[in-house]
């Protein structure tokens, strides 16, 4: 009994010893603290601190704050209170008449503008097509427009491989188109650029099998390269695949309307 | 003991000899930026006065808007809008509209829409939800003309490639557009009656799209804090605009942006 007495004595007093050890090393450390904040370091953070918040606040209050609350202030009273405009009349069914008139008309005038015939719009940022005929809508698909490659031979010369945006009309109609290579074309593939009429200038089927001109040499065009339709990549023509190329053609005559964004 | 204001200047002084000038210079500080706060805060009040003596300085526009009651304000609302977009259609190049009652945006050439975006979110600032008939017909009966304009990404892509000295070097030189990576989208168009309309991607779900947000509206602060500090050097009060702003799907204010011209015009309904 005594013996297991002494051993819990023993027992207590290592953790009497420890506790205390752990009260010392306690206050030792509150000490530290104590005398850490009382430090010219710690002052000084906090004023820093301080002067830190002082500015956010100022800069929230004077650049953040006006403008987020002129958007939000109306006017208190309406400033012509006595004019004509605001006083009310009696409801007049001529003049209410006369300007559902004008709206329709004004409609009519808006409604007209769109063409009745089928036309193509061309989305260049997301390389698309839509097909319409008057308001209805036909046919979508992928195509290609221009990579805006700007290439730069030296100082010399350069060329920037872009699609006009804008309202186009079909200049001409072809089939089984031969592409005449422009000078670009030789310098882009570090080739030197034959005479104007050399034979190597003249490329068959790889225009596919329409071609349907915008003018300033732009044309809407098939392509061998059908994994690139849907990106940014041509010279500045528009390429379809074969099948919308040939809907395209065939629906769209010389003059029809071709709309470019 | 009766105080004067001697005594009060007297103090004043007597503390500014204690504690330096730092007193005084917190107190012109204070006071200066009180002078700013209610100078910026009362120039919607005056954009919205100068908005309104354009329509009603005008006695040959008045009298022809005169015959009109304010029940035929929303029919007035739909002919101001028509004939923007039919004088946004005699220009030759692709024009914006913005009809924030159907919540559409619209691309036009020439009067044919060839775009159609559908507008998730607006705010319209309080100034222009309350003007008048006539100085909303004036202002909005006719397209606006951009004629400064902010966004976060560029018009035209352009990538530089020069020519390469063979055919080794061509097929090394091969370029594939890289189209998965889609450079957040903020856009603000400020028109030449001071409105400015504010167009943002509607979804941000990735950091650089939060931090592109973040830095496009603290420079959109920033640049109106210079304004103002620059009119206010030079004597002048500081400026407002009314802002409109509009949310869209990314790809469309993309879209939207790259299509526009410089100097574009932009129709308007609310």
């Amino acid at each position: 009994m005594n013996g297991i007495i002494t051993q819990d004595e023993g027992g207590l007093d290592k953790l009497s010893k420890k506790a205390s050890i752990l009260l010392e090393q306690f206050v030792k450390f509150g000490l530290s603290i104590r005398s850490f904040l009382h430090s010219s370091v710690f002052r000084t953070f906090l004023k820093i601190l301080v002067y830190c918040c002082i500015v956010i606040l100022l800069c929230f209050v004077v650049v953040i704050l006006p403008p987020i609350l002129q958007h939000s202030i109306g006017p208190v009273s309406r400033i012509n209170q006595d004019n004509d405009f605001l006083t009310v009349h009696p409801a007049q069914p001529e003049i209410q008449k006369r300007l559902e008139k004008e709206l329709v008309q004004l409609d009519k005038k808006i409604t007209s503008l769109t063409p009745r015939s089928y036309y193509l719009i061309i989305n260049s940022a997301e390389n698309e097509f839509f097909l319409y005929r008057g308001k209805n809508f036909v046919q979508k698909g992928r195509c290609s427009t221009g990579s805006y490659i700007l290439l730069q031979n030296g100082d010399k010369q350069k060329w920037l491989f872009k699609t006009p945006r804008g309202e186009f009309s079909v200049m001409n109609k072809r089939m089984y188109p031969v592409w005449k290579k422009p000078d670009w074309a030789f310098i882009e593939s570090g080739l030197p650029v034959p005479s104007v009429n050399h034979s190597s200038r003249f490329e068959y089927g790889v225009l596919g099998d329409y071609a349907l001109s915008l003018g300033d040499g732009y044309l809407i065009h098939g392509t061998l390269y059908q994994r690139f339709l849907g990106l940014p990549v041509t010279h500045g023509c528009v390429r379809l695949n074969d099948k919308d190329l040939e809907l395209i053609y065939r629906t769209l005559k010389v003059g029809s309307k071709v709309f470019i964004y | 003991m009766k105080i004067y204001p001697f005594h009060l200047f007297h103090y004043l002084i007597s503390i500014s000899k204690k504690t330096g000038t730092k007193w005084i210079a917190s107190a012109i500080c204070g006071f200066l930026i009180v002078l700013y706060l209610v100078l910026t805060l009362s120039a919607p009040i005056r954009e919205y006065k100068t908005l309104s003596n354009l329509a009603f300085s005008d006695s040959i526009f008045m009298s022809q808007l005169s015959q009109y009651t304010p029940e035929q304000n929303s029919l007035l609302k739909e002919k101001a809008f028509r004939e923007a977009q039919i004088l946004l259609a005699d220009c030759d190049s692709i024009g914006l509209i913005i009809n924030l009652h159907d919540s559409i945006a619209m691309l036009v050439v020439n009067g044919v829409a060839i775009h159609n975006a559908i507008i998730s979110r607006y705010r319209i600032d309080e100034i222009l939800q309350n003007l008048e008939m006539p100085v909303y017909y004036k202002l909005f009966s006719q397209p606006q003309t951009v004629i400064h304009e902010r966004s976060t990404i560029v018009k035209e892509p352009i990538v530089v490639k020069h020519a390469p000295k063979d055919t080794i070097e061509a097929a090394k030189m091969i370029y594939m557009p890289d189209t998965l990576e889609k450079e957040p989208a903020f856009i603000s168009f400020t028109f030449a009656n001071d409105l400015k309309i504010v167009i943002e991607q509607n979804k941000r779900t990735s950091g650089k799209e939060r931090r592109a947000r973040l830095a496009f509206f603290c420079t959109e602060f920033l640049t109106d804090f210079k304004a103002n500090l620059q009119q206010l050097f030079s004597f002048n009060l500081p400026q407002y605009s009314p802002v409109i702003k509009v949310a869209l799907e990314g790809d469309d204010v993309r879209a939207i942006y790259r299509a526009l011209p410089s100097e574009t015009k932009i129709g308007l309904t609310f």
